[in-house]
Protein backbone atom coordinates (compact mmCIF):
# COMPACT_ATOMS: atom_id res chain seq x y z
CA UNK A 1 0.00 0.00 0.00
CA UNK A 2 1.22 3.36 -0.49
CA UNK A 3 1.77 6.30 1.61
CA UNK A 4 -0.74 8.89 0.61
CA UNK A 5 -0.68 12.37 2.39
CA UNK A 6 -2.36 15.45 0.85
CA UNK A 7 -2.49 19.29 1.85
CA UNK A 8 -5.64 21.08 0.70
CA UNK A 9 -6.31 19.56 -2.99
CA UNK A 10 -2.43 18.46 -3.38
CA UNK A 11 -2.01 14.91 -3.44
CA UNK A 12 1.55 12.95 -2.71
CA UNK A 13 1.71 9.58 -3.30
CA UNK A 14 4.38 7.19 -2.74
CA UNK A 15 4.60 3.61 -3.52
CA UNK A 16 8.32 2.72 -1.92
CA UNK A 17 7.79 -0.24 -4.27
CA UNK A 18 8.68 -1.15 -7.81
CA UNK A 19 5.76 -0.17 -10.34
CA UNK A 20 5.17 -3.40 -12.44
CA UNK A 21 2.52 -6.09 -13.50
CA UNK A 22 1.90 -7.58 -10.20
CA UNK A 23 1.40 -4.22 -8.26
CA UNK A 24 -0.37 -2.18 -10.74
CA UNK A 25 -3.89 -3.51 -9.86
CA UNK A 26 -3.92 -2.03 -6.94
CA UNK A 27 -1.86 1.60 -7.60
CA UNK A 28 -4.67 1.98 -9.95
CA UNK A 29 -7.43 1.99 -7.30
CA UNK A 30 -5.42 3.94 -5.48
CA UNK A 31 -5.12 6.66 -7.56
CA UNK A 32 -8.09 6.55 -9.07
CA UNK A 33 -9.61 6.86 -5.11
CA UNK A 34 -7.19 9.84 -4.67
CA UNK A 35 -8.65 11.71 -8.08
CA UNK A 36 -11.76 11.06 -7.20
CA UNK A 37 -11.41 12.42 -3.63
CA UNK A 38 -10.34 15.45 -5.86
CA UNK A 39 -6.61 15.89 -5.92
CA UNK A 40 -6.03 18.79 -8.03
CA UNK A 41 -2.03 18.42 -7.79
CA UNK A 42 -1.03 14.53 -7.68
CA UNK A 43 2.83 14.55 -6.98
CA UNK A 44 4.04 10.54 -7.26
CA UNK A 45 7.13 10.22 -5.45
CA UNK A 46 9.22 7.37 -7.59
CA UNK A 47 11.74 7.14 -3.71
CA UNK A 48 12.73 3.41 -3.84
CA UNK A 49 11.02 2.94 -6.58
CA UNK A 50 13.88 0.52 -8.78
CA UNK A 51 11.76 -0.46 -12.03
CA UNK A 52 8.54 0.48 -13.71
CA UNK A 53 7.33 -1.54 -16.77
CA UNK A 54 5.22 -0.70 -19.40
CA UNK A 55 1.77 -1.75 -17.05
CA UNK A 56 3.25 0.89 -14.23
CA UNK A 57 4.14 3.65 -17.36
CA UNK A 58 0.00 2.86 -18.81
CA UNK A 59 -0.89 3.65 -15.37
CA UNK A 60 0.91 6.79 -14.89
CA UNK A 61 -0.14 7.94 -18.13
CA UNK A 62 -3.83 6.94 -16.94
CA UNK A 63 -3.95 9.23 -14.23
CA UNK A 64 -2.12 12.02 -16.39
CA UNK A 65 -5.28 11.28 -18.81
CA UNK A 66 -7.86 11.54 -15.66
CA UNK A 67 -6.43 14.81 -14.07
CA UNK A 68 -5.98 16.21 -17.38
CA UNK A 69 -9.87 16.27 -18.15
CA UNK A 70 -10.49 17.90 -14.69
CA UNK A 71 -7.67 20.77 -15.41
CA UNK A 72 -5.37 18.96 -12.73
CA UNK A 73 -1.49 18.10 -13.09
CA UNK A 74 0.16 14.70 -12.47
CA UNK A 75 3.65 15.56 -10.93
CA UNK A 76 6.63 13.11 -10.61
CA UNK A 77 9.09 12.92 -8.13
CA UNK A 78 12.60 11.37 -7.27
CA UNK A 79 12.89 9.19 -10.23
CA UNK A 80 15.75 6.96 -10.41
CA UNK A 81 18.32 7.91 -13.03
CA UNK A 82 17.48 4.79 -15.11
CA UNK A 83 13.78 5.42 -14.68
CA UNK A 84 14.37 9.46 -15.19
CA UNK A 85 15.89 7.65 -18.70
CA UNK A 86 13.24 5.28 -19.42
CA UNK A 87 10.47 8.47 -18.86
CA UNK A 88 12.04 10.31 -21.67
CA UNK A 89 12.86 7.65 -23.79
CA UNK A 90 8.94 6.93 -23.71
CA UNK A 91 8.66 11.39 -24.11
CA UNK A 92 6.55 11.06 -20.98
CA UNK A 93 8.48 14.48 -19.64
CA UNK A 94 6.97 16.33 -22.77
CA UNK A 95 3.34 15.58 -21.00
CA UNK A 96 4.30 15.95 -17.30
CA UNK A 97 6.38 17.75 -14.76
CA UNK A 98 9.42 15.48 -13.85
CA UNK A 99 11.52 16.40 -10.76
CA UNK A 100 14.58 14.69 -10.39
CA UNK A 101 16.39 16.22 -6.81
CA UNK A 102 20.15 15.92 -6.84
CA UNK B 1 5.26 -25.38 -10.56
CA UNK B 2 8.13 -22.32 -10.64
CA UNK B 3 10.87 -24.11 -11.38
CA UNK B 4 14.87 -23.18 -11.36
CA UNK B 5 17.85 -24.81 -13.51
CA UNK B 6 21.08 -23.54 -13.98
CA UNK B 7 22.62 -24.17 -17.30
CA UNK B 8 25.41 -23.47 -19.37
CA UNK B 9 25.98 -19.53 -18.57
CA UNK B 10 22.67 -19.68 -17.76
CA UNK B 11 19.54 -19.78 -16.20
CA UNK B 12 16.12 -21.76 -17.26
CA UNK B 13 12.88 -20.86 -15.70
CA UNK B 14 9.73 -22.31 -15.40
CA UNK B 15 6.76 -20.07 -14.51
CA UNK B 16 3.21 -20.00 -14.26
CA UNK B 17 1.20 -17.31 -15.89
CA UNK B 18 0.66 -15.06 -13.24
CA UNK B 19 2.52 -11.39 -12.58
CA UNK B 20 3.78 -12.45 -8.96
CA UNK B 21 5.93 -15.07 -10.45
CA UNK B 22 7.58 -12.55 -12.99
CA UNK B 23 8.87 -11.11 -9.77
CA UNK B 24 10.02 -14.06 -8.52
CA UNK B 25 12.10 -14.73 -11.82
CA UNK B 26 13.31 -11.12 -11.85
CA UNK B 27 14.75 -11.65 -7.99
CA UNK B 28 16.23 -14.44 -9.38
CA UNK B 29 18.49 -12.86 -12.00
CA UNK B 30 19.06 -9.63 -9.90
CA UNK B 31 20.82 -12.66 -7.94
CA UNK B 32 22.62 -14.08 -11.03
CA UNK B 33 23.81 -11.43 -12.93
CA UNK B 34 26.20 -9.48 -10.61
CA UNK B 35 28.53 -13.08 -10.78
CA UNK B 36 29.01 -12.56 -14.37
CA UNK B 37 29.87 -8.50 -14.05
CA UNK B 38 26.74 -7.05 -15.72
CA UNK B 39 26.16 -4.24 -13.33
CA UNK B 40 25.67 -1.71 -16.24
CA UNK B 41 23.43 -3.95 -18.37
CA UNK B 42 20.67 -4.73 -15.09
CA UNK B 43 18.46 -2.13 -15.74
CA UNK B 44 18.22 -3.23 -19.27
CA UNK B 45 17.83 -7.17 -18.79
CA UNK B 46 15.49 -6.69 -16.25
CA UNK B 47 12.89 -4.54 -17.70
CA UNK B 48 13.45 -6.66 -20.94
CA UNK B 49 12.92 -9.70 -18.62
CA UNK B 50 9.46 -8.25 -17.42
CA UNK B 51 8.22 -6.96 -20.58
CA UNK B 52 8.72 -10.20 -22.42
CA UNK B 53 7.45 -11.79 -19.45
CA UNK B 54 3.89 -9.23 -19.02
CA UNK B 55 3.29 -10.04 -22.73
CA UNK B 56 3.74 -13.57 -22.15
CA UNK B 57 1.26 -13.85 -18.79
CA UNK B 58 -1.62 -11.10 -20.42
CA UNK B 59 -1.67 -12.79 -23.90
CA UNK B 60 0.08 -15.75 -24.30
CA UNK B 61 -1.48 -17.37 -20.88
CA UNK B 62 -4.41 -15.12 -20.56
CA UNK B 63 -3.22 -14.67 -16.94
CA UNK B 64 -4.38 -18.21 -16.50
CA UNK B 65 -2.04 -19.51 -13.54
CA UNK B 66 -2.60 -23.02 -15.21
CA UNK B 67 -0.09 -22.39 -18.32
CA UNK B 68 3.56 -22.61 -18.45
CA UNK B 69 6.27 -20.11 -19.49
CA UNK B 70 9.34 -20.50 -20.11
CA UNK B 71 12.35 -18.13 -19.80
CA UNK B 72 16.00 -18.78 -20.45
CA UNK B 73 18.60 -16.40 -19.94
CA UNK B 74 22.18 -16.76 -20.96
CA UNK B 75 25.13 -14.85 -20.46
CA UNK B 76 27.81 -14.67 -22.97
CA UNK B 77 31.64 -12.74 -22.88
CA UNK B 78 29.97 -10.66 -25.85
CA UNK B 79 26.59 -11.31 -25.33
CA UNK B 80 23.05 -11.16 -22.81
CA UNK B 81 20.63 -13.59 -24.78
CA UNK B 82 17.04 -13.91 -22.93
CA UNK B 83 14.26 -16.04 -24.53
CA UNK B 84 10.90 -16.06 -23.69
CA UNK B 85 8.09 -19.11 -24.96
CA UNK B 86 4.26 -19.02 -24.15
CA UNK B 87 2.02 -21.66 -24.52
CA UNK B 88 -0.48 -18.68 -26.67
CA UNK B 89 -1.30 -18.75 -30.20
CA UNK B 90 1.54 -16.11 -30.60
CA UNK B 91 1.87 -12.34 -31.53
CA UNK B 92 1.19 -10.98 -34.75
CA UNK B 93 4.06 -9.11 -35.21
CA UNK B 94 4.45 -9.20 -38.75
CA UNK B 95 1.06 -7.36 -38.90
CA UNK B 96 2.27 -5.36 -36.26
CA UNK B 97 5.31 -4.38 -37.68
CA UNK B 98 3.03 -3.72 -41.67
CA UNK B 99 1.03 -0.89 -39.41
CA UNK B 100 3.79 1.06 -38.02
CA UNK B 101 6.95 0.85 -39.83
CA UNK B 102 9.69 2.70 -37.52
CA UNK B 103 6.95 5.05 -36.06
CA UNK B 104 6.82 4.88 -32.08
CA UNK B 105 3.47 4.84 -29.98
CA UNK B 106 1.80 8.22 -29.46
CA UNK B 107 3.47 9.40 -25.95
CA UNK B 108 -0.44 9.36 -23.59
CA UNK B 109 -1.41 5.65 -25.19
CA UNK B 110 -1.71 3.83 -22.28
CA UNK B 111 -0.32 0.29 -23.50
CA UNK B 112 1.44 -1.42 -26.70
CA UNK B 113 4.80 -0.41 -25.54
CA UNK B 114 6.69 -3.63 -25.09
CA UNK B 115 8.28 -3.77 -28.99
CA UNK B 116 9.43 0.17 -28.34
CA UNK B 117 10.86 -0.84 -24.86
CA UNK B 118 12.80 -3.90 -26.91
CA UNK B 119 14.09 -1.56 -29.58
CA UNK B 120 15.44 0.83 -27.56
CA UNK B 121 17.24 -1.41 -24.61
CA UNK B 122 18.19 -4.64 -26.93
CA UNK B 123 20.30 -4.46 -29.94
CA UNK B 124 18.08 -6.84 -31.63
CA UNK B 125 15.10 -8.81 -30.87
CA UNK B 126 13.44 -11.58 -33.11
CA UNK B 127 10.06 -13.40 -32.76
CA UNK B 128 9.81 -16.84 -34.38
CA UNK B 129 7.28 -17.26 -36.97
CA UNK B 130 4.47 -18.48 -34.72
CA UNK B 131 5.27 -15.29 -32.53
CA UNK B 132 4.61 -17.55 -29.10
CA UNK B 133 8.69 -16.74 -28.49
CA UNK B 134 10.60 -14.06 -28.35
CA UNK B 135 14.83 -13.60 -28.02
CA UNK B 136 16.02 -10.30 -26.66
CA UNK B 137 19.89 -9.82 -28.01
CA UNK B 138 21.83 -7.41 -25.43
CA UNK B 139 25.47 -6.73 -26.73
CA UNK B 140 28.24 -6.02 -23.75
Amino acid sequence: MSEITHDGTVYTIKPGMDIVASMVPDFKTELKDTINEGASRLIIDLSGVEMLDSMGIGVLIAAHNSLKKMSGTLEVIQPSKDILNLLKNMRLDKHFKIVQDE
Amino acid sequence: MYTVQPIENGLNITLSGSFVEIDMVCNEVKRFLPQYGCQSELFSVILGTRESLTNAVRYGCKQDSQKKIKYQIQIFDNQIRIRVTDPGNGFNWQEQEKKAPNTSQPALQTSGRGVEIFKLYFDAYQFNDQGNEIELIKNR
